[in-house]
């Protein structure tokens, strides 16, 4: 039995998956740069259109990216630029910026390969370095801005400090510095410049207490020197400051990862799943706790904050809904095609077929409920759903009542009440009651109409807001738990349904033990 | 008696079905023929020596820009047949707003002076077009699917009983807002395309059923014995098996789109002329409540017609349950 439902539930994945793609794909359709939250904000902080088109990932591909840019494309790229441009273009400006900012973790792809250039390639490139060299602290007397000693400058540079350009150096300095945070290991990885960021993000943990923000803010201070990017913790900030901080740069280093790295072998072939839309998504969902909405909250806290709202109504309603549900419909089926069914069935209907919405606006207008009340929407949202079981239970019971065994049992003697119970109840309750399960997302529509009328602040108005903003990350966010939920309760209405049934429970155990 | 027979017969002594199919063709005849009862222009009028035929959809140029009065007096001295309302669902009555019933306008107008006949009868046709064409492509998707999933069977059939169940219960609000999301203006098309990507698991499921149950009866055995393609024994044996429950399902769907239509479009999702747009009028303070009536009763003579229809059908075609009712007393 626990065999079976384990393998229902690893439906889960490939379902997940599955909704995740689709949604992706339909919701990569919005076109990018409408009214849009997140554009102004970050517009506003960054000031650039590129910047905030690699926010959003929408310099890449959606599923597969073959081509993936990563450190050494960037740099050729920015070599190029600077051997074709001609001087005083803006292209000319563009080629010593990027690499600029590519800092630290380029010096490996340029300097090692410098004499196969020609003498004025070799210059140009060199001086382009200089702020970088400032950033560095090197001591100098104005080489690496003149171009006589340029070149032997960042010659000697890499003869002194190459060795010290190495993925495992940067890793343990970085670890000795987040430990001790001496002013030595300040400075050398200082010189490592960007070098450095792939470890210091590595090194770089949420703080949970007030105890880790000092440790936080030093890895923060040393990659703000590095990116010149001013988002830094301040000094006597609170755990949640250093947390948010902390979290922008996670989301910063999402985006801009590849360009700081070097991507060979494996990362490489990861790379064309990772280096796309939705391997970016992918990431951000599992490591960054679904990462934030349009407006820049924490996407999960938002998620469960208003689904509290959402998931009450909903439970409360489903269940009163088969609270009436179950005893009305047998009494509908024992009294087949008579007054009290009809009656039955049509009280039953008219809400339903009212709609939510007319249901709510009228319980409203009437006084009956007043708007805010939670508890009222679950009476109301009982009420609309009472219909779809009732008239299950009656087409469950009334075949049932008519079968041999009852027959059997009512020439035996028993009472009706007997039969009813014992006979027909039993076998006609299960497969209504463990639909219930079910009705959770179906039920959804009826719930976020309901909070719209009674201006309950839960999914139904957070999804209304979503789509407004055209937020992709709170729709991927509510499909993909959708399909989650759906799964779940799948796999609880056919366990339970066959827990409950001795038969079915027999079959199963048969054919797994056969599987066997 | 044929089976066939039999079910007509039983079909046509429920009280539910005579009573459902009545208020169902009461609401289905105005959404079709909406023009012959609420529009701005006559339906046919003799002008000028020639007979003009439907002015407002045949030259919509010619009233561009004007107004009803306009209109009205441009056809004043013509032999013309006006529909039952001289105004169509967004023109403002010449009453003004909230005018009381009268011969113009049956129902009364709503707060922008638009007649309220006019709005539910256009409405019924969006609601009814929708679910029709909804409907439509969420059958021909769950037989195609349903029936390969029977016929193929295997991993294929594992992996499509699988996905069925969870398209089933995925939100449909979910898929539409994903969709609106996309579609800022909502399409007809859309909406159609959004409510058939979940419906279709239905019909699949029933189809497949059907195909899987009856894939080793002994007449497919016979049919395949005699040189029948397995494209042929599905159509032609197995496949009108499907054809009850799936009828049953259609019927029950009406009354399901429907109401999703207007609960999505109660929720600014949908559709400009719709019921759901007449019931959230109702949300404004102080807003009069009688689009949100005559809205909430077309929707209760639609969907319990349909639901009503949808029940005694299922019952009618099940031997089990029909003849039941002499053995309970």
């Amino acid at each position: 039995m626990l065999r079976h439902a384990l393998r229902r539930l690893l439906w889960v994945f490939p379902s997940v998956v599955g909704v995740s793609l689709i949604s992706f794909f339909v919701l990569s359709q919005i076109p990018a740069f409408g009214h849009d939250a997140l554009g102004d904000q970050v517009g506003h902080l960054e000031g650039d259109l590129e910047a905030h088109r690699r926010s959003r990932f929408l310099d890449l591909p959606l599923f597969f990216n073959l081509r993936a840019r990563d450190l050494q494309a960037r740099v050729v790229a920015a070599r190029d630029v600077i051997a074709l441009g001609k001087p005083g273009s803006e292209a000319m400006e563009r080629g010593p910026d990027e690499l600029a900012r590519l800092g630290g973790a380029a010096l490996p792809e340029i300097l090692p390969t410098l004499d196969d250039l020609s003498p004025a390639l070799q210059v140009r490139l060199t001086l382009a370095l200089a702020p970088v060299a400032e950033r560095m602290g090197l001591k100098h007397d104005g080489e690496p801005s003149d171009p006589a000693q340029v070149v032997h400058f960042w010659q000697r540079f890499w003869e002194a400090w190459g060795v010290e350009f190495r993925d495992s150096t940067a890793r343990s300095s970085v670890r000795r510095y987040a430990r001790y945070g001496t002013d030595a290991r300040a400075k050398e990885l200082r010189t490592l410049d960007t070098f450095a960021l792939p470890a210091l993000m590595e090194a770089l943990q949420v703080p949970g207490h007030a105890g880790e923000v000092a440790a936080a803010r030093r890895i923060v201070d040393l990659i703000v020197h590095v990116t010149e990017r001013r988002d830094a913790i301040r000094v006597g900030a609170t755990v949640a400051e250093a947390r948010a901080c902390v979290e922008r740069w996670q989301r910063w280093w999402l985006v801009y990862e590849a360009d700081y790295l070097r991507l060979a072998g494996a990362a490489r072939v990861a790379a064309f799943a990772l280096e796309t839309r939705y391997g970016k998504w992918v990431f951000e969902t599992v490591v960054l706790r679904l990462g934030r909405d349009a407006k820049g909250r924490p996407l999960l806290d938002e998620l469960i904050a208003s689904s509290q709202v959402t998931v009450t109504i909903l439970l409360l309603g489903i269940a009163l809904a088969y609270l009436f549900a179950v005893p009305l419909g047998t009494v509908s089926a024992l009294f087949r095609s008579r007054g009290v069914d009809r009656t039955i069935c049509a009280l039953v209907l008219l809400p339903y077929a009212l709609s939510p919405a007319a249901v709510g606006l009228l319980a409203l207008h009437v006084g009956a409920i007043s708007s805010g009340s939670g508890w009222g929407a679950a009476v109301l949202l009982g009420l609309v759903l009472v219909a779809d079981p009732t008239h299950q239970q009656r087409a469950e019971l009334v075949p049932v009542l008519a079968e041999d065994y009852v027959r059997a049992a009512i020439a035996r003697g028993a009472g009706p009440l007997r039969v009813l119970f014992v006979h027909g109840l039993r076998n006609a309750m299960l497969p209504v009651v463990t639909r219930a399960a079910l009705e959770l997302p179906v039920a959804l529509t009826a719930c976020f109409v309901l909070e719209h009328v009674f201006a309950l602040s839960g999914l139904g108005q957070a999804t209304l807001e979503a789509v407004r903003l055209h937020d992709t990350s709170w729709l991927m966010a509510l499909s993909v738990t959708a399909a989650a939920v759906a799964v779940v309760s799948l796999v609880i209405s056919d366990v339970s349904y066959s827990l409950l049934d001795p038969r079915l429970r027999h079959a199963l155990m048969q054919r797994s033990r056969r599987r066997a | 008696m044929t089976h066939w027979a039999w079910i007509r017969r039983r079909l046509a002594r429920s009280l539910r079905i005579r009573f459902g199919a009545l208020v169902l063709t009461l609401v289905v005849l105005p959404a079709l023929f909406a023009e012959f009862v609420a529009a701005d222009a006559p339906v046919f009028a003799y002008r000028a020596g020639a007979v003009v035929v439907f002015p407002a959809i045949v030259q919509p140029a010619d009233q561009q820009g004007m107004s009803p009065a306009d209109i009205s007096a441009r056809y004043e001295h013509d032999v013309a047949w006006w529909p039952l309302v001289r105004s169509g669902p967004d023109t403002e009555s010449a009453m003004g707003p909230l005018a009381p019933m009268c011969r113009a306008h049956p129902l009364g107008t709503d707060e922008l002076g638009r007649d309220l006949l006019a709005r539910l009868v256009y409405g019924a046709r969006t609601a009814l077009g929708l679910a029709l064409f909804a409907l439509l492509v969420s059958l021909v998707l769950g037989v195609l699917l349903g029936a390969i999933a029977g016929q193929v069977g295997g991993i294929w059939d594992e992996m499509l009983t699988r996905q069925v169940e969870i398209v089933e219960t995925f939100p449909c609000i979910v898929v539409v807002a994903v969709v609106r999301a996309v579609y800022p203006e909502a399409t007809y098309w859309s909406l159609v395309l959004a409510i058939a990507a979940v419906r279709w698991a239905e019909v699949a499921r029933l189809v497949r059923a059907e195909v899987v149950r009856l894939s080793h009866a002994d007449f497919v055995a016979a049919a395949r014995a005699l040189g029948c393609s397995r494209i042929r024994i599905l159509r032609r044996h197995i496949l009108p098996h499907a054809f009850r429950p799936v009828v049953v399902s259609m019927m029950f769907g009406v009354a399901s789109v429907v109401l999703l239509e207007a609960s999505v479009s109660f929720l600014g999702l949908g559709l400009e002329g719709s019921w759901g747009v007449m019931i959230a009028e109702g949300l404004a303070p102080g807003a009069p409540l009688g689009p949100t009536l005559w809205a909430g009763l077309a929707l209760v003579l639609t969907v319990g017609a349909a639901y009503l229809m949808a029940d005694a059908v299922n019952e009618s075609v099940d031997a089990r349950v029909a003849t039941t009712r002499r053995v309970r007393r």
